[in-house]
């Protein structure tokens, strides 16, 4: 097996457990902000998409660079 | 608990197991060629011909499949807005509710992020955004989208052609072999070309509107020598506005990407029933990558308009 | 970039694939969409408050028919008793009328028969005195002169005697 194809899978693999650990920790924040007051849950529902896009980003970067190895290096 | 131990249901629960079980040894679909680039499909004032990567355009303009993709998801989108609003009532029916439903409904949520001074100038911008990325990402999910192309001849890693209608029509098997189809259509949002082209549009309007709203004021937020603290933050913005243009770009080409890998990867596992959650999935995640694209526009617009005073961070 | 399959002119393809969407869209569709929905906003509105205006106008025009009914029921009522006032009027006037000439007839009469009595009284009187004086000459013999009788009686009837 190439050493390529072990590193585009440490690549996204590792990169990929941050943001995990963040996604699941905004959308904690935001379940736990609905059931206090449900009132609010659309905006909190909209908010909290914002801040899963901000979290991916991160698990974004290492995409990238699972990308470049697997097909341009 | 009760209900799932019913002689019916263990039937049905079995049958379905068996099909899956079946269908994988018997229907045996050829692993899809995972191709990062898009392909030229046709050319323009041209002539299509083989090169080191397949398919390759000589002189001409090139049409790629992702660019067929981009136009069929145009299509679609205009005709749908086009019959919806042909003849436009006061009182709307059908499809013209719906569209008039959508519109309204995103003209809301401008509203809420931007404001209502101003919603009307950005919301344009996001709302095709949102639609266009919409209706890009669904196209992934028609069946056959991205199975009828061009057979290709390749060095490795292809697979068996079979005779299927007449002479000049074929279906690749599951025997390693040295052909790979090449894909007329392409889900339009799996092309890195579409997704850095809107990013770019978005940021480029983003520094305008910025521009615009504050003057020349606008470039404090970058370049900044009152104290080297905002200095340093100006030069951290900066790289920020180019890192937005990428995240934006691979967020949503690899969340659709991965989704037309999946979807393709699973009838190579199992060909029949197993897919199906996936569709559902596909379908949320192209749902939510439109909505954040055309919501994170929308924000990274109205923090744009808004005057960067010394308030601290 | 050529690996990732980043490629000039795929992307100004996209870009102005995308331009041409956004134009087509906003004149097409975002511009009669919120106009649609601008217009059928007022039309609702203007609704809601020409629905309003007729419903004050009814309320003002029954409020106006409910007074003029009230007049004229007043005026009704006024003129029954102005009549009922006149009928009593007159009937005291008559019964008044009727009461005085029987008092009257009454008096009259109570008055012929007063003078009757009188009259009969006074023959009667007359008569008495004649017989007595009649009386007195055959008793006494002598009889009295015309003269000194007639005298005698209307002294007696004086009450003189």
């Amino acid at each position: 097996m190439d050493l390529k194809v072990l590193a585009t899978g440490l690549a996204i693999g590792l990169g990929a457990i941050g943001p995990g650990v963040g996604v699941g920790l905004v959308a904690l924040g935001a379940l736990q902000g609905i059931a206090r007051n449900p009132e609010v849950a659309g905006e909190i529902r909209t908010n909290m998409l914002l801040a899963i896009a901000f979290a991916e980003a991160i698990a974004i970067y290492s995409l990238v660079v699972a990308l470049l190895i697997a097909f341009v290096l | 608990m009760r209900q799932f131990l019913k002689p019916r249901t263990i039937v049905i629960v079995l049958a379905v197991l068996l099909i899956m079980g079946g269908s994988a040894v018997l229907l045996r679909v050829p692993m899809p060629a995972i191709v990062l680039p898009p392909e030229p499909v046709a050319c323009i004032g041209g002539h299509l011909a083989e090169g080191p990567h397949g398919l390759e355009c000589e002189g001409g303009f090139p049409l790629t499949n992702s660019m067929l993709g981009t136009l069929l998801a145009d299509i679609s989108l205009l005709a749908l807005v086009f019959f919806g609003l042909r003849n436009m009532q006061l009182v709307p029916t059908g499809l013209q509710n719906l569209v008039e439903a959508v519109i309204e409904a995103g003209y809301g949520v401008a509203e809420d992020v931007a404001g209502k001074e101003n919603a009307p100038k950005f919301f344009p911008l996001a709302m095709t955004i949102f639609l266009f990325v919409l209706i890009a990402n669904w196209w992934e999910l028609v069946p056959g989208m991205e199975a009828f192309g061009w057979l290709v001849e390749v060095q490795e890693k292809g697979w068996e052609k079979a005779p299927l209608l007449g002479d000049n029509i074929y279906m690749l098997v599951r025997e390693p072999g040295h052909y790979v189809v090449l894909p007329w259509f392409r889900t339009a949002t799996t092309d890195l070309n579409l997704p850095l082209a809107l990013a770019l549009i978005t940021m480029v309007y983003v520094q305008y509107a910025g521009f615009r709203a504050l003057g020349l004021g606008y470039l404090k937020k970058f370049i900044n020598f009152s104290s080297p603290m905002d200095f340093f933050v100006g030069v951290l913005e900066s790289i920020s506005e180019v890192a937005k243009i990428v995240s934006f770009t691979f967020r949503l080409f690899g969340n659709i990407f991965a989704g037309t890998v999946l979807l393709f990867v699973m009838p190579f596992l199992i060909p029949l029933f197993a897919p199906l959650p996936f569709f559902g999935l596909e379908v949320f995640v192209g749902f939510i990558q439109a909505f954040i694209f055309a919501m994170l526009a929308l924000s990274f617009l109205s923090t744009a308009v808004i005057a960067h005073d010394h308030e601290g961070h | 970039m050529a690996g990732l399959g980043i490629n000039l002119i795929y992307l100004i393809a996209h870009i102005i694939n995308f331009l041409l969407l956004l134009w087509l869209l906003k004149r097409f569709a975002y511009r009669p969409v919120l106009r649609m929905l601008e217009e059928r906003r007022r039309r609702i509105e203007e609704g809601l408050k020409a629905a309003d205006l007729a419903r004050e106008e009814a309320a003002r025009q029954r409020a106006e028919l409910e007074k003029q009914l009230e007049e004229e029921r007043r005026k009704a009522q006024e003129r029954i008793a102005a009549a009922t006032r006149q009928v009593e009027e007159l009937r005291e006037k008559i019964l008044a009328e009727a009461r005085e000439e029987a008092e009257r007839i009454i008096a009259e009469a109570r008055e012929q028969a007063q003078q009757e009595r009188e009259r009969i009284l006074q023959e009667a009187r007359r008569q008495i005195a004649d017989l007595s004086l009649l009386l007195a000459q055959k008793v006494v013999g002598e009889s009295l002169d015309e003269k000194k009788q007639h005298q005698l009686i209307e002294k007696f009837l004086a009450g003189e005697l």
